[in-house]
């Protein structure tokens, strides 16, 4: 069903409501928000933005890198901030929102206390290593949370990791276009089982969340999948693992965004994908590695047109049945 | 054809408002992400697109004259296809011939003035002319984000950039605050606030990050306005938390405290200015009922947030202790307001 400002757009528009009385449409429609909303929205605006300007300033003061302080003042000051953090996520645990607030500029926090550590002793560890032991430590806090931003800042910290150890061990972009593609390999492994637990969750365990955490893994799945294909259309031409999982994962999104629970934008972002891998594949056979053609540009120019209007009218089309 | 009936439609009915069953052949708005899959391939193509211009007719390229001809040509051929015809095929065909054709006028541009401060301004009125004219959602989207940027180059000349991302504000505020008030234009208006909102969100992520668009301004510049960037910021910040107060009272009663939140934002602004920007644009698309904006507005704040940390202006320890600042002020304002208020303030839920 079509939100109740998409309709009244819709009505605006097709001349079903007097232009003189527009004004007032807007107002009987409730667009604005009541009284009520907006004392809501400004007591959570300065919580949030309160909680985390405190977290940030540590994390800025830390960055500063202040010779003149001592080592133990400093971690003094960090241990202290988040001592308090997670104190007011404990003492508050009955109030969701200061939970939510205090639980996750404590998890901020503890990425802070890791950088001052490498950064006091200079301890040689590698980036991935901070990331990687950051996400351990906050695994319990965000466990216990049960909140869909702190889960996906979680999953963010594992991918910076995975992308740090292949950047730093080799392997993540070596000059050119891409070599080596194992990271692509773990971050699609990562961000898929991701999605699918997430799912899982919302449809088998009654897990409450809004579709944007799993929008955010859908990307994160599609895009290192997409790099996959278009790094074997690039650098091989012989029989590779990516040609049996990159349609594998297209008929699992389509199938799932399309019939099971259909989500237009994971749809779309399918076809954005289709329409990168196959004209990146027409490019390679129309244009040979030094020659570019007239001719040829003019016809990848048609068929990217194409690939496009249709996908566009598709997509339009399930756009009319779903809100129908 | 009979419409069907809705709780917004019984509302309105129940008003006395009289809904017609004008013309029911109107589409129903594309999704945002059709529109971007659309401009995703409409620039895909023109950059296949100018490859063959480029091959084609290479001596073209070499003439500012005829890339500006063949340029216009492009341009005029766009809104002729756009305004003509309706179809999905059509309209991206048009927006790849156009977007050719800006970057063939830009191109004999730049081989007659190089990258001075005589280029931008031509661009800017290019996009903004674009930005009215051209009938295609779409377009105008891309116009509007794109004028943006030129204003941005321009005002860089004068060593007025940080002004930009202020004077985008206030022109997207001064579009979502009067949506409706003209119906024929409803998505005009919304084309335009989308891209300059893009454009915005460009400005905070790139521009004040110690990466200017990447250009070396130092080298062009013919005036130093510098010194008036502080006070210029202040007056648009003002008048665009003045307009956004003024929309909330047309629906709200006047309360101090909303006074107060706004001298506090205009404040802060002066010591984190792109953190606020994030917070109006978050304010603005609660105050007009619009999700997404609200969601792009906690985007802006995100961004703008990441590019404080790279701000050159101020140290990190004066940055520190500002957030310090701030970030006690508003948990105090926070408490305080929840004492004044009282019973009106909602309950917090219980985990």
């Amino acid at each position: 069903m079509a939100s109740k400002r998409r309709e009244l757009v819709s009505l605006i528009e097709q001349g079903a409501i007097p232009p003189e009385q527009v004004a007032r449409a807007v107002d009987i429609a409730e667009l604005p928000p009541s009284s009520r909303a907006w004392i809501g929205l400004i007591d959570r605006l300065l919580l949030w933005l309160g909680g985390l300007a405190l977290a940030f300033a540590v994390l800025f003061f830390i960055a500063y890198n202040w010779a003149e302080m001592g080592r133990w003042p400093r971690f003094a000051l960090v241990q202290v901030a988040l001592v308090l953090a997670a104190g007011v996520a404990v003492w508050g645990n009955t109030r969701r929102l200061i939970f939510r607030v205090a639980i996750t500029a404590a998890c901020l926090l503890v990425g802070v206390l890791l950088a001052l550590l490498g950064q006091v002793y200079q301890t040689g560890a590698d980036p991935w290593q901070l990331f990687f032991a950051w996400a351990v430590l906050t695994l319990p806090w965000v466990w216990v949370a049960r909140f869909d931003v702190l889960w996906v800042l979680w999953l963010g910290l594992l991918n910076v990791a995975l992308w740090l150890f292949f950047d730093t061990w080799g392997g993540a972009l070596d000059g050119g276009f891409i070599q080596d593609d194992a990271v692509f390999w773990w971050l699609f492994a990562l961000n898929t089982i991701a999605l699918a637990v997430w799912e899982w969750g919302l449809q088998c365990r009654g897990w409450r969340s809004r579709r944007w955490g799993i929008r955010l893994l859908a990307l994160g799945s599609g895009v290192p999948v997409t790099f996959l294909m278009m790094t074997w259309i690039v650098n091989s031409a012989s029989f590779a693992a990516t040609l049996v999982v990159y349609p594998l994962w297209l008929v699992a999104l389509f199938g799932a965004y399309r019939h099971l629970r259909p989500d237009l934008l994971l749809v779309a972002g399918g076809c954005v994908s289709v329409i990168s891998v196959v004209t990146l594949l027409l490019a390679r056979f129309l244009i040979g590695k030094d020659e570019w053609q007239a001719d040829s540009m003019l016809m990848l120019a048609l068929v990217v047109l194409a690939m496009g209007a249709i996908a566009a009218v598709w997509l339009k089309r399930l756009h009319r049945e779903v809100t129908q | 054809m009979t419409r069907k009936t809705t709780p917004l439609i019984t509302r309105l009915s129940q008003a006395g408002i009289p809904l017609s069953e004008h013309d029911s052949k109107v589409s129903p708005e594309v999704p945002w992400f059709v529109r971007l899959l659309q401009a995703f391939s409409g620039w895909l193509a023109a950059f296949f697109l100018l490859g063959f211009v480029a091959l084609a007719a290479m001596p073209v390229m070499d003439s500012a004259a005829a890339s500006m001809g063949l340029g216009l040509i492009m341009i005029a051929t766009a809104f002729a296809l756009l305004s003509a015809a309706r179809h999905d095929v059509l309209e991206h065909l048009a927006l790849a011939v156009s977007l050719v054709g800006q970057l063939l006028v830009a191109w004999a541009w730049v081989m007659t003035w190089d990258a001075s401060a005589s280029l931008w301004w031509p661009l800017l009125v290019l996009q903004v002319v674009l930005a009215l004219v051209m009938p295609s959602y779409m377009h105008r989207t891309f116009s509007a984000c794109a004028a943006s940027l030129a204003l941005y180059m321009a005002l860089a000349m004068i060593a007025l950039e940080q002004s930009t991302s202020w004077l985008v504000l206030l022109a997207l505020t001064l579009l979502w605050l009067n949506e409706f008030r003209w119906p024929g234009r409803i998505r005009n208006v919304q084309a335009w606030g989308y891209g300059l909102l893009v454009g915005l969100l460009i400005l905070q992520g790139v521009a004040h990050s110690g990466q200017p668009l990447w250009i070396q301004f130092e080298d062009h510049r013919v005036g130093t306005w510098g010194w008036l960037v502080p006070w210029l910021n202040t007056v648009l910040s003002a008048l665009t938390l003045a307009l956004l107060l003024h929309r909330v009272f047309k629906t709200q009663p006047r309360h101090w405290s909303a006074f107060a939140g706004a001298v506090a934002l205009l404040l802060v602004s002066l010591y984190v200015p792109m953190v606020v920007q994030g917070v109006v644009v978050l304010l603005l698309g609660f105050a007009i009922g619009h999700r997404l904006l609200f969601g792009l507005g906690v985007l802006s704040l995100l961004v703008g947030t990441g590019s404080y940390y790279y701000w050159l202006d101020t140290t990190l320890l004066i940055k520190a202790l500002t957030l310090l600042v701030i970030g006690v002020l508003l948990l105090v304002l926070r408490k305080s307001l929840r004492v004044w208020h009282g019973a009106s303030t909602p309950r917090e839920p219980r985990s």
